[in-house]
């Protein structure tokens, strides 16, 4: 039996003449790994790579050493929890997660059994003989993790599990993620919360725009998120004048543009300093500010600054099989026993 | 990580896993609602003409309202209700990952799909077709166990009619996801119907018209007497190979689709 793993090598898909990855290779061993990107990313494709539902355009994905494309060999091992809030409503909780558990090869008995404490380890023994049409957005995502785990699979594969659930729901759901990862799965959790993510693993995966464009620490993400250089945008009366005093004040500015008659806007790598002074100006140079916002400090920035960092660097997917990671330098001397090139 | 790893299962626990759930939703949805209404007025039309009419030979009206009703009506309606949205419904609702994800594979996926579209189908025209007997003959005992025979030998053509009607159906469905329903209609209602009442051997591309022939029923439709006469057991074939085709082409649409299932 092969150990439990994730394997991409120079993967692409494309649909028609839309390229939702591209070149992305990556390893995963046991353990949480965390799939950031933003919504459109290609994260949901390269799940469903993984999952078997799709097969790659170039490259090869192996799942415990197999390709999973329709492959029941693999799928004994794999569980995916659906980002889709999609669900059989007429079926009770039970019945829906005995099912899977059946169509995993479970016999009656155990599979009902197997599904009950599936169901009872995320919180749903009080409502898992209760239709599913009834249930909360907290509760039908406790029931899609539920099917995910009930065969006890080596590979779990999460999208966006936490979306739309309240704080005890998160709660049971990353107790449950992490206990199962310290069994010894390989548990791919993707979102685009960063703070999702830190509550389960230090090990992240970045992919924007159909790349994998870093992969690393945690907190080296967050570090990056800091270093990247911000836009300010201010909308008040006298936008010129107080370009000029902010000018003055913070030398971290290094361009001002003027996107409308009523704003300004600053690219700073110090963003703070300009919200402090912008705001001094407001009390002290009697500006009316009507409106401050910061279009890029998120992650989709922090991507899209990554994606045109790693477009000029000479790493490939090949490259990042070898562990060479892309977009995060500190990663290439901070590589754990758990982690492998991405 | 598991202890143990659970076997593959094998194709007919695959398909009874899949059979389960699939019937057990179908007992659950408005469909089985609207397909009892269709069934019970066309068992109470005929029921209410037998008696309130009079008619002087209630085996010609028995063949009649199953030569209208059920192969006209009720074995296009209810394959198309049980089976067209068999795979593109679970598409549409985002819920074929589940099914697909298994290790059952997709050929069990498919035919389990398939016998439980096709199982509830022919029951339910079974039973239909067994009270309009019975209550045609109430009041004539003898003649009920008389003419059972026939009405029997209808319900075996009906039930290949149902297996080659649940495999079209499946099929559409499967290769067009996002017409499924007009698709099945327009075969069913061109191919099946209209060319199934045509003139000379154009109607021999019909399985209702075959069926029918099973079934021991005038061929009706224009023209009939320029249709050529075939044997019995040539028409079962021809049925039963329509019946494989279109199901092994839906199993192969299933095992190779990405696109419209990944979407999912």
């Amino acid at each position: 039996m092969s150990a439990p793993s994730i394997k991409a090598v120079r993967v692409s898909k494309w649909y028609g003449k839309v390229t939702a990855l591209q070149d992305v290779s990556l390893q995963c061993t046991p353990g949480v790994w965390g799939l950031l990107g933003p919504n459109g990313s290609g994260k949901t494709t390269f799940m469903r790579l993984v999952a078997g539902l799709l097969a790659p355009s170039v490259g090869q994905v192996k799942v415990c050493d197999q390709a999973p494309f329709a492959n029941p060999d693999v799928l004994r091992r794999v569980g995916l929890c659906p980002e889709a809030d999609a669900l059989y409503d007429d079926l009770s909780g039970l019945e829906f997660v005995t099912a899977m558990a059946e169509l995993s090869g479970l016999p009656g008995k155990e599979a009902r059994d197997r599904a009950a404490k599936a169901l009872t380890d995320f919180g749903l023994e009080k409502a898992m003989d209760r239709a599913m049409g009834g249930y909360s957005r907290g509760m039908r995502q406790r029931a899609k993790l539920a099917q995910t785990v009930v065969h006890d699979p080596d590979v779990i594969l999460l999208d966006e599990p936490l979306t739309g659930t309240d704080p005890t729901s998160r709660h049971v759901i990353l107790e449950q993620i992490q206990r199962r990862a310290d069994a010894g799965a390989v548990v791919l959790f993707s979102t685009h919360v960063l703070h999702e993510v830190e509550a389960l693993t230090e090990q992240v995966l970045l992919i924007a725009r159909g790349q994998l464009v870093a992969q690393g620490n945690v907190h080296e993400i967050r570090d990056l998120l800091s270093e990247h250089p911000h836009h300010v945008r201010v909308e008040c009366d006298k936008p010129r004048e107080l370009a000029a005093r902010v000018l003055a004040a913070t030398p971290g500015v290094s361009t001002v543009t003027f996107p409308s008659p009523s704003e300004v806007e600053f690219l700073s790598h110090d963003p703070d300093d300009v919200y402090t002074t912008v705001a001094k100006q407001a009390i002290d140079g009697g500006f009316e500010i009507k409106a401050l916002t910061s279009p890029d400090a998120t992650l989709e920035a922090l991507f899209h600054y990554l994606v045109e960092r790693s477009a000029g660097m000479a790493g490939t997917g090949a490259d990042a099989a070898q562990g060479k990671a892309r977009g995060v330098p500190k990663s290439e001397t901070k590589k754990s026993g758990k982690e492998a090139g991405a | 990580m598991s202890e143990k790893i659970l076997p593959v299962p094998d194709l007919a626990t695959s398909v009874a896993a899949v059979f389960r759930l699939n019937f057990k939703r179908m007992l659950r949805e408005q469909k089985l609602r609207f397909a009892l209404v269709a069934l019970v007025l066309v068992v109470g039309a005929t029921l209410t003409a037998r008696y309130v009419v009079d008619p002087e030979d209630p085996q010609l009206l028995v063949r009649d309202a199953i030569r209208t009703g059920f192969f006209g009506l009720l074995a296009y309606l209810l394959p198309f209700l049980f089976n067209s949205g068999a795979i593109a419904e679970e598409v549409e609702t985002r819920t074929l990952p589940y099914l697909l994800l298994r290790p059952t594979g997709r050929l069990g996926l498919t035919l389990g799909k398939y016998l439980s579209g096709a199982t509830l189908a022919f029951a339910l025209l079974a039973v239909g077709v067994l009270l309009l007997h019975a209550g045609a003959y109430v009041t004539e005992p003898s003649a009920m166990i008389e003419n059972i025979d026939e009405t029997l030998r209808m319900i075996g053509a009906l039930a290949l009619l149902t297996l080659c009607y649940s495999a079209i159906c499946l099929f559409w469905g499967a290769l067009i996801t996002e017409a499924s329903g007009l698709m099945s209609t327009l075969h069913l209602g061109a191919v099946e119907f209209a060319l199934g009442m045509m003139p000379f051997a154009i109607r021999f591309v019909s399985m209702n018209y075959w069926a029918t022939q099973i079934a021991g029923l005038p061929k009706g439709g224009f023209l009939e007497d320029t249709v050529p006469d075939v044997e019995t057991w040539i028409a079962v074939v021809i049925v039963s190979v329509v019946t494989l085709v279109f199901l092994g082409g839906a199993s192969l649409v299933v095992r190779t689709s990405q696109f419209g299932f990944g979407k999912a």
